[in-house]
């Protein structure tokens, strides 16, 4: 039977799922036999390193404490601890060997194990991500977007098999995404995916304390300071929580000069603060049914993930987008079950037990392509210009031809690039050139000469680009492939010239 | 020699010798008065563009005068904070403020803005100002909100080329749009300056998308 775990690393709070042997998911107690592990890292001494909940406790004293590091992977932050400097992908593996050690005892070494990231996560983050799942001690690593992962979770959940097309709105505590899915059952396709890099109910908490502080300004006529007062981001996160049930509530604050003061703050302030957070996940939604061409009323249902769903306010946003009410079930734990469905789908068949096999038969996926790929080109007036061949949301696989011209007579070398954005943008310096090679062209040919390109994307992550001389047949092919870093995110694999 | 002549020549010498004397006295009166007010005549001395003239033609006519550049070669490309590097940007404001009737200042937001969106940032602010009149009726144009807004919603609504006699779903659609732009651009920042700048960016959008919200007002 294989060990297949399913991981929700999110910026707040980690859950971890696996596939049990009915083949069905279930979440994994943590160490401390609680279903949610907070996200956080401390280092006690240089070599002794506690991560989740005892690290979150001792976050608001220790000097080497780390929380919502997530938002950072793949940046060039790095913290000094010890002598030494830390990054976040040496945080993130801290954690998720913690995970693995927990998940191996008694039930042997993980065969696969599936992590989620945010959609809009950038490659280097997913790189980062890849490497901290390694340096973890996970030998066998897929990643997949949260939105979908959710969407897996709840086509297994419902009563009635799903079908048609569902919008999946992921909230969580750093990032947010959300996906549209049509669904047959545990028949998944992906049409469209649009997600914020940096909004969440972190972002929710740091304007709850932002009114705090204005309440208690407006009570004692100075700021709230740690040295006076303290109002610690876990007392935002409870006031949050406590707010998303009660229209209003008076907080205790202890105040060293002035004493024991209640401030009261009511629901329609906070959903005053945090009135252009919700905004921007609103037009993030609006995008994904702008560009995917689908109209609101074409949805069958809305499916919520992540705990900062449970605000009101945005499930209300999300009823004014999409026109429908939202259904909201497990919120926490969505992500990490999809993910260990994936791992069920994704593992080598042979080593699954007949019940897993039976079940993980059950999944298919259909993916997109993640991005708008193209090439570098000139247009009639002569100004650099980029050319999308495949475009966001296509269905995999797919290839796509275009045709090219030589721009001058004589001309020697032709720059053969592939680009890379997250919308259809034209102009050359808004997007990521990801391979650039350059093609020798025999002399002496006047200008016009055809180039065909062809870009072909195939299920297994890999993008074949090729650009044909007509004149003389010869190609030039640049491999890159996607190197389970979950999907978008390519590499030069190879180059080959015929 | 008629007498009437001799009245006449007299009567011009006393003349000549007055308007003489006023010349002297002029000058005298002007080198007392206090430093604030001087500064405040030299930037009411800035000559400005035709009466009727637009709000970007009295804009170039104000830089072209104050950086010794012929109004019609002022660039409306380049930013506010370029254009006016050489420039005392205090004066420039109150020839502007003289010239088209307002209240504006000079802020970080507005220095990056090029002639032509400080010179719509401008009309948006005196539409702001102005008191809805008539009755109350429900916000159905951008035009309708602009007055609850800070001005740095009304600049990046400047910058961001909303219109007011937009309708509001046509607004709030076009910031989608530019949001979406905007959100794709944190992929390309390499730096965390440049990943805060996209991040505050997007704040700012979204407040701003908030406040085109009819139940806000």
């Amino acid at each position: 039977m294989a060990h297949l775990l399913g991981i929700d690393l999110g910026t707040t709070t980690t859950i971890v799922a696996r596939i049990d042997d009915a083949g069905a998911p279930e979440i994994v107690r943590d160490w401390e036999g609680e279903l949610i592990t907070p996200t956080a890292v401390c280092f006690e001494t240089a070599a002794h390193v506690v991560v989740g909940h005892e690290a979150r406790t001792m976050a608001a004293d220790a000097e080497h404490a780390f929380l919502e590091f997530k938002r950072d992977m793949g940046t060039g932050v790095s913290h000094p601890v010890f002598g030494k400097r830390v990054t976040p992908l040496d945080l993130s593996a801290l954690m998720l060997r913690k995970i693995r050690e927990h998940a191996e005892q008694g039930r042997g070494p993980v065969d696969l194990a599936v992590i989620t990231i945010p959609a809009n996560f950038t490659n280097a983050a997913r790189e980062a991500t890849l490497a901290a799942a390694h340096r973890a001690g996970f030998a066998n690593v897929h990643m997949i977007n949260e939105p979908t992962a959710a969407a897996l979770a709840y086509a297994r959940g419902q009563r009635q098999p799903l079908q048609g097309l569902y919008a999946v709105f992921d909230f969580g505590g750093g990032t947010f995404d959300v996906s549209i899915v049509r669904a047959r059952g545990l028949a998944i396709e992906v049409v469209f995916t649009e997600g914020v890099q940096r909004l969440g109910g972190k972002d929710f908490d740091a304007k709850l304390t932002d009114l705090v502080a204005a309440k208690f300004r407006a009570a004692t006529g100075e700021e709230l300071c740690p040295g006076d007062c303290e109002f610690s981001k876990a007392d935002a996160e409870l006031l949050k929580h406590r707010l998303s049930s009660r229209q209003a509530l008076r907080w205790p604050l202890r105040s060293a000069k002035h004493g024991r003061i209640h401030v009261e703050i009511t629901q329609a302030e906070f959903t005053a603060a945090i009135a252009g957070l919700v905004a921007q996940a609103e037009m993030a939604c609006e995008g994904v049914l702008l560009r995917s061409g689908l109209d609101r009323r074409e949805l069958a249902g809305v499916f919520l993930a992540g705990g900062t769903c449970r605000v009101p306010c945005v499930q209300a946003a999300v009823q004014r987008v999409f026109g429908r009410e939202p259904i909201l079930r497990d919120p926490d734990t969505a992500v990490a079950l999809g993910a260990a469905l994936y791992a069920a789908h994704k593992a080598d068949p042979a080593k699954l037990s007949p019940a897993q096999r039976r079940r993980a038969a059950e999944i298919s996926f259909q993916d997109i392509a993640p991005h708008y790929y193209g090439t570098l080109s000139v247009d009639e007036d002569g100004i650099l210009e980029n050319s999308i061949i495949i475009s966001k949301g296509e269905k995999l696989p797919v290839a796509r031809t275009r045709t090219y011209f030589t721009v001058e007579a004589d001309q020697r070398i032709l720059t053969c690039e592939v680009t890379q954005s997250a919308i259809p943008e034209n102009d050359p310096l808004m997007v990521l050139r990801i391979a650039e090679v350059e093609m020798a062209l025999p002399p002496g040919r006047p200008a016009d000469q055809a180039i065909e390109v062809t870009f072909a994307y195939d299920l297994n992550g890999i993008m074949r680009a090729e650009f044909r001389d007509l004149g003389t047949g010869q190609p030039l092919v640049i491999e890159l492939r996607d190197e389970g870093l979950g999907r978008g995110s390519l590499n030069v694999a190879k180059v080959t010239l015929g | 020699m008629n007498s009437w002549a001799v009245i006449f020549l007299a009567l011009g010498a006393v003349g000549l010798m007055g308007a003489l004397a006023w010349g002297f006295y002029r000058p005298a009166q002007r080198r007392d008065s206090p430093p604030r007010r001087r500064k405040a005549a030299r930037a009411s001395q800035v000559s400005t563009a035709p009466a009727g003239s637009s709000e970007l033609t009295k804009l170039a006519w104000i830089v072209g005068k104050m950086t010794g550049v012929p109004p019609r070669k002022v660039s409306l490309a380049e930013p506010l904070a370029t254009l006016l590097a050489k420039v005392d940007h205090d004066e420039f404001m109150v020839a502007v403020n003289a010239a088209c009737r307002n209240k504006a200042k000079l802020d970080d937001a507005s220095r990056g803005m090029t002639l032509k969106q400080f010179a719509q940032f401008l009309r948006h602010l005196r539409r702001a100002a102005q008191a809805p009149k008539g009755r109350k009726r429900s916000p159905k144009i951008v035009g309708d909100l602009m007055a609850h807004w800070e001005s740095s919603l009304l600049a990046l609504a400047t910058e961001l080329g909303l219109r007011p006699e937009w309708e509001l779903e046509k607004a709030r659609a076009h910031l989608t749009k530019e949001y979406l732009r905007q959100n794709a651009r944190i992929h390309l920042a390499t730096r965390e300056a440049d990943r805060t700048a996209v991040q505050n960016r997007l704040e700012l959008i979204g407040r701003l998308r908030e406040a085109l919200s009819p139940q806000r007002v």
